[in-house]
């Protein structure tokens, strides 16, 4: 009933009833059917008016709103204001309990504070609500991580790849460190994981050899590259396109297919 | 560097290396430490079996760079004068002269040292005992330079510049961080009893400067560290009875390198 009167009236504290020629008819009434606006104690009157019609013990209240927004978390007190006057209605129940209603558009009635176990089931309660209500985004959602989680070495790889291919300005040590990453991820994916006391050069030697193609010389460089790139202090100015042909050049030599096919044995460091 | 620098300082390494390998044929592993061992200004320990050209290869690097050798036949009754020489009364000019010993020479090679008694002898770390140790000492820049030529290759003077820029051989702070991870892996090891000291440190870093030099780089990489693990470790690191590689790759397998 609250609900119905706050969706049909509008709260404006200014309006009053006009007395010549409506003081004939019913203020409710003419709240209600007529002007369908006004001030608090408007809406608390019809309110009660309504619940006396049903059989309830009613009764209309006045005192202050604390408005939320006055809150104030750090002094944890809520300022009330003159402005602040209120009227609502209150329904005495045959327990002696008094439950308050207020129909008044921006008003809300708090509820009682809740202990921590009620807090929790009320919100396992709105989650499993808000999961009944979306389950069919929420299971799309579901499949689409999953999916992700099963594919994420190829996620990475792709993703990789489409920050190399990305056009923005790099430096070349830059450029080779990523394309060293990119193959990195691409060996990880297909289980040639690099081990640990394995550096760097070993490591693209073997790929080399376990790769056979005519690029041989470019690989040869870019193994070179990589050199410079992880512990050279030399900034000595280097053709940046030639650089990013040879790294090019490698990524494709040294491709998925490639990798998939040809299985590589990475062993200890030779002595 | 200056690229012509460095061109014709890898000129004149390769010209050092072709010569040794002409010499000592079919051991050029054994060369390339060598060569590493010289560029580092270190002390290098040979062993191996009786004939098989140690002395050969002592006797070359001091042709082929124009240094004074010197050799020493390690005896049970060595003295310290034999090593370093002596001073003697000449009665003529009636004050003592000192006649320099072998010790003052460019290339010094200690032939046999297993024969000499124990406070002269260089003895494996590992407490072994070879059929036979040569100890070759590398002496070049701390003395005058006496460029005699004997088919030289490179003169003293170039050998110490070539010194200069392999000391200078950059090694990044990561490379550096890896020498020190595997230092405290061999201090914590539970096969090694006394692991590698601060100097060996250097001395590991100067080599791999020196193979890095020499395979055209200025700058070290983990693969060069790791490359002279062996020849560094092998005689620095206490432990279980000839089980010294294997203690020196388990070392390097347990330590993750950089990037």
């Amino acid at each position: 009933m609250a609900q119905g009167i706050r969706q049909r009236c509008q709260l404006d504290p200014e309006r009053t009833i006009r007395s010549e020629g409506e003081c004939s008819q019913d203020v409710v009434q003419s709240f209600l059917m007529d002007q369908r606006s006004g001030p608090d104690y408007l809406f608390a009157i019809a309110t009660a008016r309504l619940l006396r019609q049903l059989g309830y013990h009613v009764q209309v209240v006045s005192g202050f709103y604390a408005q939320p927004q006055n809150y104030h978390p750090v002094a944890r007190q809520t300022a009330v204001y003159p402005e602040d006057i209120h009227f609502w209605v209150e329904v005495q129940t045959d327990q002696g309990v008094a439950v308050i209603v207020d129909a008044c558009p921006g008003y809300e009635v708090l509820s009682a504070e809740l202990s921590g176990w009620q807090k929790a089931v009320a919100y396992v309660q709105s989650l499993v609500r808000w999961t009944m209500a979306n389950h069919t985004v929420l299971l799309a959602m579901l499949a689409a991580l999953a999916l992700i989680i099963w594919l994420r070495q190829r996620v990475y790889v792709g993703l990789l790849a489409l920050w190399w291919a990305w056009p923005g300005k790099r430096t070349n040590r830059t450029l080779v460190r990523w394309t060293l990453t990119l193959l990195d991820a691409r060996c990880r994916l297909h289980k040639h994981i690099r081990p640990q006391h394995c550096p760097v050069e070993s490591w693209l030697d073997r790929l080399i050899e376990a790769t056979p193609s005519d690029n041989g010389h470019d690989l040869r460089v870019f193994r070179g590259l990589v050199q410079w790139a992880l512990y050279s202090p030399n900034t000595t100015a280097i053709d940046s396109h030639e650089v990013r042909r040879i790294c090019r050049q490698s990524l494709r030599t040294l491709s998925r297919p490639r990798f998939a096919s040809a299985p590589i044995a990475i062993s200890a460091p030779q002595q | 560097m200056n690229s012509t620098l460095q061109q014709q300082s890898q000129h004149q390494i390769q010209s050092l290396r072709s010569v040794l390998n002409q010499v000592l044929v079919g051991k050029e592993n054994v060369v390339e430490l060598v060569l590493a061992c010289l560029l580092a200004r270190g002390h290098l320990l040979m062993e191996d079996l009786p004939g098989l050209g140690k002395t050969t290869l002592a006797k070359a690097i001091a042709s082929a760079v124009s240094a004074d050798f010197a050799r020493i036949q390690c005896t049970p009754d060595l003295l310290p004068s034999d090593v370093t020489g002596f001073s003697m009364f000449n009665q003529k000019s009636r004050e003592f002269e000192f006649h320099r010993g072998p010790v003052f020479s460019d290339i010094l090679l200690a032939d046999e040292t297993h024969h000499a008694s124990h406070t002269k002898r260089a003895v494996r770390s590992d407490g072994r005992t070879a059929s036979e140790i040569d100890m070759l000492a590398a002496a070049v820049g701390q003395r005058q330079f006496e460029t005699k030529a004997i088919g030289p290759v490179l003169n003293l003077r170039q050998l110490q510049r070539l010194q200069q820029e392999v000391a200078a051989v950059n090694v990044c702070t990561e490379v550096q961080r890896y020498l020190v991870r595997l230092a405290e892996y061999t201090r914590c090891h539970s096969r090694i009893h006394l692991g590698i000291s601060p100097r060996g440190l250097l001395i590991w870093q100067s080599l791999a400067q020196a193979k890095a030099f020499l395979d055209d780089r200025q700058f070290v990489s983990p693969e060069d560290v790791q490359q002279m693990a062996v020849p560094v470790l092998s005689v620095r690191l206490f432990g279980e009875f000839d089980a010294t590689e294997a203690m020196v790759a388990d070392v390097l397998q347990s330590t993750p390198v950089p990037v």
